[in-house]
């Protein structure tokens, strides 16, 4: 049971991980909680179920067309409408959420409100270790986060475009000052977390099923996660996802399985009462 | 070439036109000058039931297309035709069913209402503005009729099936230890419980583990965890299509293969198909068994097998138990308005409703309440069917028929080998 609990968790944390890493760098860079990242995960899901069964493509080429679709509508969403709010951080939070129901409602209106199933090869597949079984997608989902995350961390710590990106969430004006190009990195960072967005598409949709208000409720998990780890923080956010993962799945076998949202949201208030600014925060450091 | 001038083209083709409308085929001349009666519906077109309500909707409008094709029917000497008017509830009838019941009745004063989930939303606005209301879907405990005395409902109730469904568990599967997941914020999943509960205390069937998910809920494995913890022989699943299914594509997912998986949510081949996704469903399907109403595709009245096939050509899915209801349902909206003689009076039309016998031309096999009339308590009772999954074929077949009379199964009849007669 505890190998299982275990596994459990680790599948969910990897979840909670991948989402809140998407939410976190945009975050960083633009501080609007990105609340249409639930929405650019649903239309990602919806192309890749496009692709896959009314286009007929193999999965992988659905897959990857749902993530450039993903990393496309999460560009626009910068260009169309949180671009004017970087200024006004009150405005920010009304504009995301007006984003998700824009971008709910677009995939509700084209595809309608059914529960559909996006169908992996390897859906059916289950593997044991030792004791517990885990399916195939949540390996997927173990595999995607974690080959996600080393990608982001190498992109972030490696490249010019990454260092970019952290001099512009640790200080946009001076960054702007050495001759960064702002926009760029407002535009490349929105396109990786809309590729994020199409990585939750592609590990979550199988576990359960698309349709338009799919990631809605996980995303309230990720914001969790985004706190926890220290607003903007990466690294933050993907070791707090595990760790929620965890907590939930040993809170549902051991506690009550119907309160299993409820431990996240009440290590979220200890965290606000207790540390404010996150587990990871290092205030001089976003993005990292 | 030899060229025509615009005036003969313009006389060619009012000549043609004129032709086409008198040549056209017409509807009867009786309904011609027949008047409209509009029959209003609150369905859950979208939202996490819409797996209900379009078909529902559908089927509704193809039972109105069968009247009016024979030119409508006749109150007090004048010839109507029904139109039906459906509003979305998005499957939250508690703020968008309440506008829709305001629109329905307060506005377009439509003389009868239909409705399908979240009866108790309304229970205030039946009371200010009363009407007939015909639920055709919530099927819940304690019942809904409970709620108003206008309230109808056009289905049998939960006790009607749930029970059965742990009898067969007991005498056919020969299972004795039952796991029950259910959806903890969906009452028709908690009427399911509380009557798998009594019915296993009747039977002596033992319920060795009780987990209900929250609202939501998308990832299912520490209540599957926590179900099979105590080694059950048999999973009860409650809830709707969209609560099963999920769950019952993540037992197959977490290696759970080997347990008959019960549910009472008249799910289709369709519906498997598309919410656990193909070719999965085919496996995940193959231990399921779901017990609820009769299907068309399994009746043995030539009415029904027609209703059958014209829904699958037409909407290429299965029909499940509940549009073979809808259909019916303005046979008895048509029956309810002859018997009262009237299509306004609401009043009338109710205390009609309540002593109108079976009518004509329904095909869901009403078991008639004594006297012949159609509702008993103001609910109107068919078998019940339990269904297993024919992998060869890829659809279900019947594997148990009965009647409840309380906590007694009746009128049961086995089927041994299914899918082989199917």
């Amino acid at each position: 049971m505890l190998i299982q609990a275990a596994v459990n968790g680790v599948v969910l944390g990897s979840l909670f991980a991948l989402l809140a890493v998407g939410l976190t760098l945009t975050y960083g860079v633009m501080e609007v909680p990105n609340f249409a990242q639930a929405g650019v995960i649903t239309l990602s899901a919806y192309a890749m179920l496009w692709l896959n069964q009314t286009a007929a493509c193999p999965f992988w080429i659905a897959a990857l067309g749902g993530l450039v679709v993903g990393g496309v509508v999460s560009v626009l969403t910068e260009r169309i409408a949180y671009r004017f709010v970087r200024t006004r951080p009150l405005a920010a939070p009304v504009v995301a959420l007006g984003l998700l129901l824009i971008l709910d409602n677009t995939a509700l209106i084209l595809f309608g409100g059914d529960h559909v199933s996006l169908s992996p090869p390897y859906a059916g597949d289950v593997i044991y270790v030792g004791s517990a079984s885990v399916p195939a997608v949540g390996v997927a989902l173990i595999g995607t986060t974690a080959v996600a995350l080393l990608a982001l961390w190498l992109f972030l710590q490696r490249t010019k475009t990454g260092r970019a990106i952290r001099a512009v969430s640790q200080n946009a004006e001076a960054a702007a000052i050495l001759g960064i190009r702002l926009e760029r990195q407002y535009i490349v960072s929105f396109f990786i977390s809309g590729i994020l967005a199409g990585l939750v598409a592609f590990a979550y949709g199988p576990m359960y099923a698309v349709y338009p208000y799919m990631a809605d409720a996980i995303l309230l998990n990720a914001f969790v996660v985004v706190v926890l780890g220290g607003l903007g923080n990466v690294a933050g956010a993907a070791v707090c996802g595990l760790l929620l993962g965890l907590l939930e799945s040993f809170g549902a076998i051991y506690v009550s399985a119907a309160y299993q949202n409820l431990f996240g949201f009440a290590v979220l208030l200890l965290m606000i009462v207790l540390r404010p600014a996150g587990l990871f925060t290092n205030r001089s450091r976003r993005v990292a | 070439m030899r060229r025509v001038s615009n005036d003969r083209l313009t006389i060619l083709a009012g000549t043609a036109l004129a032709a086409a409308l008198l040549l056209a085929p017409s509807t009867p001349s009786r309904a011609d000058d027949a008047k409209t009666v509009t029959v209003g519906a609150i369905l859950p077109i979208t939202g996490f039931l819409s797996t209900l309500g379009p078909p529902e909707r559908d089927a509704m409008q193809m039972g109105i297309e069968d009247i009016n094709k024979v030119g409508g029917f006749e109150v007090g000497g004048q010839r109507y035709t029904l139109k039906l008017k459906v509003l979305d509830d998005e499957s939250n009838p508690a703020t968008v069913g309440v506008t829709a019941y305001r629109q329905l009745v307060d506005v377009d004063k439509v003389p009868v209402l239909v409705i399908a989930a979240g009866t108790r939303n309304y229970q205030a606005l039946f009371r200010r503005s009363p009407l007939p209301v015909l639920n055709i879907l919530d099927s819940t405990y304690p019942s809904i009729l409970d709620v108003d005395k206008h309230v109808f409902l056009l289905r049998s109730d939960t006790p009607a099936y749930v029970p059965g469904t742990v009898w067969y568990l007991k005498n056919v599967l020969k299972k004795e230890r039952i796991a029950f997941i259910g959806a903890g914020a969906d009452p028709y999943s908690a009427g399911i419980e509380t009557w798998v509960k009594k019915a296993a205390e009747e039977y002596g069937v033992k319920i060795v583990s009780v987990v209900n998910y929250p609202l939501n809920t998308t990832n299912f494995a520490p209540f599957i965890q926590a179900a099979m913890a105590e080694k059950p022989d048999a999973i009860y699943l409650g809830g709707v299509t969209q609560e099963v299914l999920p769950v019952a594509k993540q037992l197959f997912q977490s290696g759970i293969r080997d347990l008959p998986v019960v549910h009472n949510s008249g799910v289709t081949p369709t519906q498997a198909k598309q919410i656990i996704g193909d070719p999965l469903y085919n496996d995940v399907m193959a231990n399921n068994y779901d017990f609820a109403g009769t299907l068309p595709e399994t009746s043995d009245n030539p009415a029904t097998k027609k209703f059958y096939k014209d829904f699958v050509t037409r909407f290429n899915q299965y029909p499940s138990d509940l549009t073979m209801w809808a259909y019916d349902t303005p046979f008895v909206l048509v029956g309810a308005m002859q018997k009262a003689g009237t299509v306004t009076d609401r009043d009338k039309i109710y205390q009609a409703m309540l002593g109108m016998p079976v009518p004509a031309n329904t095909i869901s096999g009403w078991i008639p309440a004594d006297g012949g009339k159609l509702f008993h308590d103001r609910d109107a009772q068919t078998m019940s069917e339990g269904i297993g999954w024919c992998s060869d074929k890829k659809t279900i077949a019947p594997v148990f028929l009965y009647f409840m009379d309380g906590l007694k199964v009746t009128r049961e009849k086995v089927v041994a080998d299914a899918c082989k007669d199917h």
